[in-house]
């Protein structure tokens, strides 16, 4: 999902780097202090699934977790992702420092969608209603970020249905193990913690 | 709530079968690729990481001295190429810069140091400073200089091979524990930060 250094045209680097500082302005202005520890537990959590993999067959396959993330966190998903990434770039060279924005509103981007989509959902009191949510919000906030990699390379004068094709095939199952484990984990938060889910009282903008 | 965990996990397993079957190369970080020199040749393999060989991966070879493309390969089933060290490479020294493009904008870089490959001969040279031996004794110890190198190619690529193999970046418990470290130190930060406003207010 890293999109490396040097694939990607300028105007699409440019243009990944100013949606990302906007929606990191976003994020860190709707972050209050009381918010800090959770953003910064499931900002570690992002820079270490990529690298806990289960091998499966001939490939292996790891956790993405931006439907979790953006379920839990908002707009706040974009200083997490961002810096997530940007320690992944400098420390593991997945992706780079030029593409990083682009990286992270291909990662953060599904995951506020999926808040402002499935949050609702996913936090209500409906055992059927939550579970659904929570498995949209996991599996499509990849599903997403996939389509978001094919219209990057694609703006970048590449061929669009190949690519996207193969990014959607090869998440696909990703995407359903992502969305169990998203709903795993609403229950598991719902019963433990259900804070960490409730509602903001600022109406979304 | 118990029942619901059991179903889960179900399909979940039943996915993970299911998941066998399906090549994805996309889920991987970064393409690796590296080279080495067996005697005239060079091999390059690309590896995702985590997962298997690049195949069909598209493999460019660019010379650094003059940024001029000189060869454009592909990768076998095993993510292998192979070329033949370039001749305008050979004559002004320039290292090679072997590129390889795979699918979803994976893409990577290594460099063939030019003494890395310079001091394989590649036959006729024209070196005429040898003390003049019987005709027989010099064709005859030519023949064994290069019998003798192309075995030495032979054997030494295996290590070659491992070396480049070795030089690649690797992610260590250092990485992982330092990254954590400066995601957290950052929470401190904006701990600092959100406080003092807070307590401005």
């Amino acid at each position: 999902m890293h999109i490396s250094e040097g694939v990607l045209a300028a105007p699409v680097l440019v243009g990944g780097a100013a949606i990302c500082i906007g929606g990191t302005a976003l994020g860190l202005r709707r972050m209050s202090q009381d918010e800090v520890p959770k953003v910064a537990v499931l900002t570690a959590a992002f820079f270490v699934a990529s690298l806990v993999h289960v091998p499966l067959g001939p490939s292996s396959v790891h956790l993405i977790l931006n439907g979790l993330i953006g379920l839990i966190l908002g707009w706040a998903a974009f200083p997490a992702l961002l810096i997530a990434l940007f320690f992944q770039a400098i420390f593991f060279q997945f992706g780079g420092l030029t593409v990083l924005g682009v990286n992270t509103v291909n990662m953060a981007f599904p995951g506020v969608v999926a808040y402002y989509l499935c949050s609702g959902m996913a936090r209500s009191d409906n055992h059927l209603l939550s579970i659904v949510g929570g498995f949209i919000a996991g599996a499509g906030a990849v599903a997403g970020a996939g389509i978001l990699v094919a219209v990057s390379l694609y703006l970048s004068n590449r061929a669009f249905l190949t690519p996207a094709k193969a990014v959607l095939l090869a998440h696909l199952p990703i995407m359903i193990i992502e969305g169990i484990i998203t709903v795993i984990m609403i229950s598991f938060l719902k019963r433990v913690k259900p804070e960490l889910l409730r509602a903001k009282e600022d109406a979304p903008c | 709530m118990l029942i619901h965990g059991k179903k889960i996990f179900f399909l979940l397993l039943a996915f993970l079968v299911l998941a066998l079957s399906v090549p994805r190369p996309g889920l991987c970080h970064r393409v690796n690729v590296f080279c080495w020199v067996e005697g005239s040749k060079i091999n390059c393999e690309a590896k995702f990481t985590p997962g298997g060989p690049v195949k069909g991966g598209l493999i460019e070879v660019y010379s650094q001295k003059t940024r001029e493309k000189l060869l454009t390969l592909t990768t076998d089933k095993n993510g292998r190429a192979t070329f033949e060290i370039p001749q305008e490479a050979r004559k002004n020294g320039s290292d090679l810069k072997v590129v390889c493009n795979a699918e979803m904008g994976h893409k990577n870089f290594w460099v063939v140091k030019a003494e890395e490959y310079g001091s394989v001969e590649t036959g006729s040279s024209p070196g005429g400073e040898k003390p003049p031996l019987q005709q027989s004794s010099i064709s005859s110890n030519k023949e064994l200089e290069k019998a003798l190198s192309q075995v030495l190619a032979e054997q030494l690529a295996p290590i070659k091979k491992e070396l480049a193999e070795l030089r690649q970046d690797r992610i260590s418990l250092q990485d992982i524990l330092g990254g954590l470290g400066y995601i957290f130190g950052l929470a401190g930060v904006a701990f600092y930060f959100l406080g003092k406003k807070e307590r401005g207010n």
